[in-house]
């Protein structure tokens, strides 16, 4: 049997506990500087992340797993496509196609973790789903209330005005 | 329940906001007062300016609260976007000054920092006019054009060549550029290119020493701008030098060819015209050594574009490729060869991104590979994006050629037998049937063209021309190239937009407001400045709709939509509009230029009887005591203004009435046709010669170099 690779363990706000190999753990620069900070420590075998709830820690895992057999594809500004599928690879469109509110979780827990390639994957997630839509139709896919009064929002439309036509 | 956006922290916001394209983020930005918040603060439109955005900003400066600085970012942001984008254009006329350049053709523009220079082309002007943009957008006061006479520096001969022989010293009348002592001067030429190296240095190569596209020569001249402040005036003193430069290994002479820069240091030159047609062969000029490559792709491995002129090229960094627009074939911009709208990528390989510190990264990524473009149209969204199987692309490309290009190809690749490395392409094409079919083609291809398949080039005829030979084809920002202008016969006022990152067209839309339209033109001047390379200047060019070259001078605002002031050069209210060129132009001018002066191959056509008329004149011109290099203005020039492709033009109209509609079998019977129009039109050129040459001598006061016409005197 090969030398087991060490692993860590991380906490989620539950307080469950996964245990993860430290080179998937290290693609979260939080845990890495946790890390480093206690390299004198040979027992640091627990990081506890406050703020990330089990069901979304078990998905940055996945991907941090994932990512490392197969790290995705820069993804290109601005979006190209209205579709994932369209700018990275399978696994990592599939792995976005979730609810509205598991998707904000994940950009919470990687903008915590600071883990940037999660981030990009799931902001580019948001962008897509913004992408060629009005402010109505942006107001009703994420569920916003119009809180602009109607002068207001006459008065922004007209500051961010695009001219499309001549 | 409000949704989770609103609470997510503004890094991610921005984050979010990085991989939107411009009108989405303004959607954005209005749909909520919390995102519209976000649109305050100036580090968000700074974030999304730095170039590898990554939705949150690093500078430590956190001067948020200036509204001034704010909507300066947001602005900056809006221009580049709508540069990008070109959803709407619009021109802006400018009025000449008598320091303006003065009318001309295939002469050089580029920008140099804030300076537009324009200088060279078809006359014996040799002053650099250059124009500062830096205090003139957006103030008051319109700038004007300054005149420099340069000066020529000692060439830079490279260490390894041997030492010349001793040369004459040349005494030239009007010598402000007097060279020093044993140096050839600077030969004034056009269809050379200027590209700049940096602030203060742009590099001309090659072009026509003589008229009526001959002479085409391998110069190289380095143009080097200085600025001192003029003592308590804040007017800035700018002199210029031209270095000849002698470089290690030999440059294929050339003229209407690209040059683009790469990795700051290397020119690349691609294809060219000389006298006897145009040419495919691509050079790299190592700047720094000055020496030349002349392997740049393999030599011997299709696909590759065939000979061209009067395209451009552009360096698309972030996809590791030159990207290749158009041109034209045949031995004379006016009156010979086609025009092409293939679009072609020469693909490097990576060590490119290397080659700025290294000649031997640029060396180790060589050859590179050329491949064509599948032309994707603006609305259909691409069904595959790999750039990648070079059989796949190519077989897209075979479909979205010009029909006769398609044609042409498939000859010469059947064949698989290349012509050598610089002989001009359409020579290979020139006999049998083959060629007329083509041209009839050409002429009517609208029904054939109807039923190509689906994934066609998507260009309408007329949208085609800009890409046509000497088009204006620039960079506008990373993704973005716009081109402008082009074309023969007829020649285009038409501007169309080339997203690289999708690999296609863009159609923008002139504004409402002053729907403008400049005159058509091609072997113009144009140069992009301003912010963001959002203002395209264009000068002169020959027109063929006026028979003439023209000094007209306009710029094209990129993003009128932020209306702008621009004040760079002072407006032209009297500026008069020109229609936008249609198919009906192309029908009329395909009848005269396309088909009737198209290449005569056989035995001795239109082609062949012109080039031996231009011998003549020219002979004739100098024999007589003229001059030993053919008038400075135009393509040969007869008597009377007109050039030889007018007097041609008027004549075949002449022996040919309109029968422009059922002209199908007639075009096939032309070749038996010509030959009385040739006799005819003989007699009248010789005519018209000799009263040209006797006009000419006498107000010509010789303002040449006498040392080329010594045998005769």
């Amino acid at each position: 049997m090969d030398v087991e690779e060490s692993t860590i363990n991380l906490v989620s706000a539950e307080g469950d506990s996964s245990p993860v190999p430290l080179s998937v753990a290290k693609m979260s620069e939080l845990v890495r500087s946790m890390m480093d900070e206690e390299a004198e420590d040979d027992d640091v075998k627990e990081i506890p992340l406050p703020n990330v709830k089990s069901q979304v820690l078990h998905k940055v895992i996945e991907f941090c797993e994932h990512h490392l057999k197969e790290p995705m594809t820069e993804i290109e500004k601005p979006l190209k496509s209205n579709s994932m599928s369209d700018v990275v690879q399978k696994f990592y469109a599939d792995f976005v196609d979730i609810e509205q509110v598991l998707l904000f979780e994940l950009i919470l827990a990687a903008n915590y973790m600071d883990i940037k390639p999660l981030l990009d994957l799931t902001c580019a997630t948001v962008a897509s789903m913004i992408k060629g839509k009005t402010p109505e139709d942006i107001r009703t896919t994420f569920n916003i209330t119009n809180d602009f009064s109607p002068e207001e929002e006459a008065q922004v439309r007209e500051e961010n005005k695009w001219c499309e036509e001549a | 329940m409000s949704s989770l956006l609103l609470e997510l922290p503004d890094d991610s916001l921005r984050s979010v906001a990085s991989f939107l394209c411009a009108p989405d983020l303004l959607a954005f930005l209005s749909s909520h007062p919390h995102f519209y918040q976000l649109s305050k603060s100036e580090s968000f439109w700074r974030s999304l300016n730095s170039t590898n955005s990554h939705g949150c900003d690093n500078n430590n400066t956190s001067t948020d609260n200036n509204e001034e600085s704010c909507r300066h970012a947001k602005r900056v942001y809006l221009t580049k976007a709508y540069a990008a984008a070109m959803p709407v254009i619009q021109w802006k006329p400018c009025r000449s000054s008598r320091l303006s350049p003065t009318g001309r053709e295939g002469h050089l523009a580029c920008t140099m920092g804030k300076r537009i220079i324009i200088t060279g082309g078809f006359t014996d002007d040799e002053r650099i006019y250059i124009l500062d943009t830096s205090t003139g957008t957006d103030t008051d006061n319109p700038n004007d054009w300054i005149q420099v006479m340069p000066t020529q520096a000692k060439c830079f001969r490279h260490p390894d060549l041997p030492v010349p022989p001793p040369q004459r010293a040349h005494i030239r009348q009007f010598g402000a550029m007097a060279p020093p002592e044993g140096e050839a001067p600077l030969a004034s030429v056009y269809g050379a290119s200027l590209t700049p190296l940096d602030e203060h240095r742009a590099i001309q190569f090659g072009g026509f020493r003589g008229g009526g596209y001959t002479g085409e020569c391998n110069q190289i001249g380095l143009l080097t701008l200085s600025a001192q402040n003029n003592n308590s005036e804040q007017q800035q003193q700018v002199t210029a030098t031209w270095q000849i430069i002698h470089p290690k290994n030999y440059g294929i002479a050339r003229a209407y060819h690209s040059a683009t820069l790469i990795a700051g240091r290397y020119l690349l030159v691609i294809g060219g015209m000389t006298d006897a047609g145009c040419i495919r062969s691509e050079s790299i000029l190592d700047t720094h050594t000055w020496t030349w490559f002349n392997h740049v792709s393999q030599e011997m491995v299709l696909p590759k574009p065939t000979g061209r002129h009067g395209h451009s090229a552009v360096l698309d960094e972030k996809r590791d490729r030159i990207v290749l627009f158009g041109g034209g074939s045949g031995n004379d911009l006016l009156r010979s060869g086609r025009d092409n709208a293939e679009v072609w990528q020469l693909r490097m390989g990576p060590q490119w991104r290397n080659a700025a510190n290294s000649l031997q990264e640029l060396q180790d990524s060589l050859p590179w590979e050329w491949a064509p473009i599948k032309m994707n149209t603006p609305d259909e969204e691409e069904d595959d994006e790999s750039n990648d199987e070079d059989g796949r692309h190519y077989q897209g490309m075979v479909d979205s050629l010009e029909e006769d290009d398609t044609d042409f190809h498939s000859a010469n690749e059947s064949d698989d037998d290349l012509p050598p490395l610089e002989e001009a392409y359409e020579f290979g094409n020139t006999g049998g049937g083959h060629q007329n079919n083509d041209n009839i083609n050409n002429t009517n291809s609208v029904p054939r063209r109807a039923n190509r398949a689906p994934r066609c080039n998507p260009l309408s005829d007329v949208e085609k021309l800009s890409l046509g030979r000497c088009h204006l084809g620039f960079k506008v920002g990373p993704d973005t190239v716009i081109l402008a202008f082009g074309s023969g016969r007829p020649s285009t006022n038409g501007v169309l937009g080339f997203c690289l990152a999708t690999n296609s067209f863009i159609r923008p839309q002139l504004a409402n407001h002053r729907r403008l339209m400049p005159c058509p033109r091609f072997t113009c001047a144009g140069a992009m400045f301003g912010e963001n390379n959002s203002y395209m200047l264009v000068h002169g060019g020959y027109s063929t709709q006026e028979g003439m070259a023209i000094g007209n001078m306009c710029v094209l605002d990129l993003a009128p939509a932020l209306q702008r002031r621009f004040t760079a050069l002072p407006d032209n209210p009297d500026f008069a509009t020109y229609p936008p060129v249609t198919q009906d132009d192309i029908n009329r001018h395909s009848m005269f230029g396309g088909h009737h002066f198209g290449m005569g191959g056989h035995g001795m056509g239109i082609g062949g009887m012109e080039d031996l008329l231009q011998n003549l004149f020219v002979e004739f011109a100098a024999g007589a005591g003229g001059r030993g290099r053919p008038a400075p203005d135009g393509p040969v020039r007869l008597g009377g203004g007109r050039n030889l492709g007018e007097l041609l033009g008027i004549l075949a109209g002449r022996g040919r009435p309109a029968d422009v509609d059922n002209d199908d079998q007639e075009e096939d019977d032309e070749d038996d046709e010509d030959a009385p129009d040739q006799a005819m039109l003989f007699n009248f050129v010789m005519q018209e010669a000799a009263f040209a040459a006797e006009e000419e001598e006498d107000d010509d006061d010789s303002g040449y170099d006498s040392a080329n016409i010594s045998e005769v005197s």
